[in-house]
């Protein structure tokens, strides 16, 4: 039970976190994207800004917050819907979660950081 | 609207549909511009390569609308839970929906109106004759 709690609400409380920081990042997102319309020299100039050093391991962040939202909000989903209520269950999709998200950001992070140790950044 | 309010209401479904919608849609563009595509070769090009098939431009409106809404729903539920700025709700609430509005207009307004004949404005002012009238 005292566990649970725990696991509970650290998933809570990182599914608020990221999913701010991800609400921020399409903002900022979408408001680049306003420079396809005001030429093609600006947008290459917009875009070669993420192939940096900074924005390649911020890439890993906002991959981790993705990964961590989306996979959470599948296991809020399949708790809503199964009508599975024990705690037991909330605790066994928590670990899977936690394993898919490492699982994925390792290569993720491999293939987005790759680049910096080939020196092609 | 807050989607943590009761269960069965409108943004309750809708925080868990377009979750569920976003999930693919970004998982597919995240997967393609970074792994695909890559970020160091999103030129206009690049660009106006992948949004010459509509589908791309389909998938990347529905991901701004869900995303935004998405995005404004959650946000709304997390500063109703302080009782603080709950108080000043009707400031807010409709700030946060104007910026969610605001982005997903100029999103749409790039995503539908975009036109890769814009790469060649400033050329096709001038003439260039083709490389064979050269040469008689």
């Amino acid at each position: 039970m005292k566990y649970s709690i725990k696991e509970g609400m650290l998933s809570w409380l990182l599914h608020r976190l990221t999913g701010i920081g991800i609400f921020v990042f399409l903002i900022i997102h979408v408001m680049g994207a306003i420079y396809l319309k005001i030429g093609p020299e600006e947008w290459n100039h917009h875009v070669a800004l993420f192939n940096t050093p900074f924005f390649r391991v911020a890439e890993v962040g906002l991959m981790g917050a993705l990964l961590w939202h989306g996979l959470n909000g599948l296991r809020i989903i399949i708790i809503d819907f199964s009508g599975i209520r024990t705690n037991h269950f909330a605790k066994f999709l928590f670990w899977i979660i936690v394993f898919l998200t490492i699982i994925l950001l390792i290569p993720g992070t491999y293939l987005l950081i790759k680049p910096l140790f080939e020196g092609s950044v | 609207m807050s989607y943590k309010k009761v269960p069965g209401t409108f943004a309750w479904w809708f925080q868990r549909i377009s979750g569920s919608f976003l999930i693919i849609l970004i998982f597919i563009h995240f997967i393609d511009v970074h792994f695909i595509m890559g970020v160091e070769n999103l030129e206009f090009d690049a660009v106006s390569e992948k949004w010459n098939k509509p589908i791309w431009r389909i998938m990347d409106a529905l991901m701004l609308v869900f995303g935004m809404i998405h995005g404004a729903n959650g946000i709304e539920s997390i500063l109703y839970d302080f009782k603080k700025i709950r108080k000043y709700e009707k400031y807010w609430v409709f700030s946060l929906r104007a910026v969610a509005l605001v982005t997903i207009v100029l999103g749409s307004w790039v995503i539908l109106t975009f036109s890769p004949s814009e790469s060649h404005k400033n050329e096709s002012s001038i003439p260039v004759p083709a490389a064979e009238e050269y040469h008689e």
